[in-house]
């Protein structure tokens, strides 16, 4: 019970050092149009979910925020506003695609391993299993910096949509003092953050997708580990990064 | 490449041109992109001083703080980096201040441009700084003047807890003191009353009195203007009835002369005159004695009537048919 959870990680994490090592491959087109498929069902698919939830959050709670403590409070826009979009742009999109593409991505290549009946010597070859991992690593991991631009995009301009019509501020004004206190730091931090967000989720799926034994009930189980998994991964990474990034 | 392939390839594209022009953005509104400069000012400590604070000038956020530095002195150079237009407004006695306004809010270093006339030399820009007050030093300062009010309300309501001069007994007293105070307050009302009552009796009084007194005036008044016409007249005639009297007195007094003459001559000869005409009356009054005796006469004269006149009439009567004659 102690050492799934380390056995999990350590095969996380042969499974993405094998990737790596076998990145040459995204050479081949046919893994770069299988990375490009993973790309437009898990990116380009989900930027209405992820634009609605930045949307919702720029209008209503920055707008919220900034009528109580006021438009002009460096803290609020700091802390709150830029705290806020940095923090919960790689979160969101890394919930979107934990309900979306996690289950996707660890049920398609476990029912690819049933399909075509390839028994586990096969799959251990690393060129075979690259061939399924890499494009699925890279598809969502160029996603998810793709949702997440897209979230602090639509979350600034929800924010200052709203607060010119609901607190009469003038939206340049705003935009302004936004774009002053903004560290600029903290855009590369959000897209490095939802990289790795994406990398890990499309690994963990894909490990538990490999890793099932030969049958159809065992599916589900993969799925759910795979959820699991990204979620864990997900919260881990976001402690060490408020742990390791200063505020 | 497959059209999916080619959506998903547009859409990266214009996801890292949004973050490119997403980092532009904020390099802009810190100024990367304008020409700025640099000053400087010493402190004693960082504290609230962290690179990135804001520097504004009139409320405006013109830059940040870009550097802090600890000196071998351990005094701290602290460098901020402002636009070139700005620096170029700032005076020679330009200052830093400090300044946190409430909790929520970080703290903000407000410049100040000076109002000397040289600017600030470009060579060696280093401005005063005052830290201000903080909020700890209010609260300080507000305890400082809250102790010895809350030590004179502790020692208030010490006093005012005493069983023998407290707020008990002093309630009970006042209680009784009040009770007193309402029935002298009744007595009042009462003594009010009838003086009203009677003020309204001497008020009807004083109201006939003042008619009274209001005719007495308005006839004193008539026979006052009937008294100045009369002197009017008087005056007119007075100067005259003095000639008159004058002439009157002069006249009275020839008169008085003459009388005195008469008098004086008459002194002299009436005596003699009155015991000379002594005789002649006795013989004159045997005569008329004779003559009533004597018939005819005595039928035809009447004696004198002795009654007195009449106080109705003017015109003095004497009654010829007297019943006793």
């Amino acid at each position: 019970m102690v050492l799934s959870p380390v056995r999990a990680a350590l095969g996380y994490g042969a499974t993405f050092a094998q990737a790596v090592q076998q990145r040459r491959l995204l050479r081949r087109p046919e893994v770069r149009a299988a990375a490009l498929r993973q790309l437009y069902f898990t990116g380009v698919q989900a930027l209405p979910y992820v634009a609605l939830l930045a949307v919702l959050f720029g209008s209503v709670v920055v707008t919220l925020v900034l009528s109580f403590i006021g438009t002009d409070n460096e803290f609020a826009l700091k802390e709150v506003v830029w705290g806020g979009i940095r923090e919960l742009a790689p979160i969101a999109t890394a919930l979107i695609i934990v309900l979306r593409s996690s289950p996707a991505i660890a049920s398609e290549v476990a029912l690819m391993r049933l399909r075509h009946g390839i028994d586990s010597e096969v799959w251990r070859d690393a060129a075979q299993e690259d061939e399924v991992v890499l494009p699925r690593v890279v598809g969502v991991a160029v996603s998810a910096l793709l949702l997440v631009v897209c979230f602090e995009y639509a979350a600034i301009a929800a924010a200052l949509v709203a607060m010119s019509a609901v607190l009469d501020t003038p939206v340049l004004a705003q935009l302004a003092q936004f774009l002053g206190a903004a560290e600029w730091w903290q855009v590369p931090l959000s897209l490095g953050k939802g990289l790795i967000f994406g990398t890990g989720i499309a690994v963990i799926a894909c490990y538990h997708g490999l890793h099932i034994d030969p049958q159809v009930k065992e599916i589900p189980k993969a799925v759910i580990a795979a959820s699991v998994g990204s979620l864990a991964f997900v919260v881990l990474v976001d402690l060490m990064t408020a742990l390791l990034v200063p505020a | 490449m497959t059209a999916i392939g080619r959506r998903a390839l547009v859409a990266v594209s214009v996801a890292l041109a949004l973050a490119a022009a997403l980092l532009a953005a904020i390099f802009s509104g810190h100024g990367a992109f304008s020409r700025s400069a640099t000053l400087h000012f010493v402190t004693d400590s960082a504290n609230g001083l962290t690179p990135g604070t804001a520097v504004k000038l009139s409320g405006f956020r013109i830059g940040a703080v870009s550097d802090l530095h600890l000196e071998p002195d351990l005094s701290v150079l602290v460098t901020l980096k402002i636009p070139l237009d700005d620096f170029q407004r700032l005076r020679a006695d330009a200052r830093a201040e400090l300044r946190k306004e409430d909790v929520v809010q970080t703290a903000t270093l407000e410049i100040h441009p000076g109002r000397s006339p040289e600017p600030l030399p470009a060579d060696n820009p280093r401005i005063a700084f005052d830290r201000g007050r903080s909020i700890s030093q209010t609260a300080q300062d507000l305890i400082d003047r809250l102790t010895p009010i809350l030590e004179d309300v502790k020692a208030l309501t010490g006093m005012l807890s005493d069983r023998e001069h407290g707020l008990g007994p002093m309630l009970q007293e006042s209680r009784s003191a009040s009770r007193d105070l309402a029935a002298t307050a009744a007595e009042i009302r009462a003594l009010a009353s009838e003086t009203r009552t009677r003020l309204a009796k001497v008020g009807v009084q004083a109201q006939g009195t003042l008619g009274e007194a209001t005719a007495a005036f308005s006839r004193l008044d008539q026979m006052a203007g009937k008294a100045e016409q009369s002197l009017v007249k008087l005056d007119q005639a007075l100067p005259g009835l003095l000639l008159k009297i004058s002439g009157t007195l002069d006249g009275v007094q020839e008169v008085v002369k003459d009388a005195r003459t008469v008098s004086a001559a008459a002194s002299e000869s009436v005596p003699q005159a009155l015991r000379d005409i002594q005789p002649a009356a006795k013989d004159a009054r045997e005569i008329i004695r004779g003559v009533k005796q004597s018939w005819p006469i005595r039928n035809l004269v009447s004696a004198p009537a002795s009654a007195a006149p009449s106080v109705d009439n003017d015109n003095t009567t004497v009654s010829h048919d007297s019943p006793g004659r």
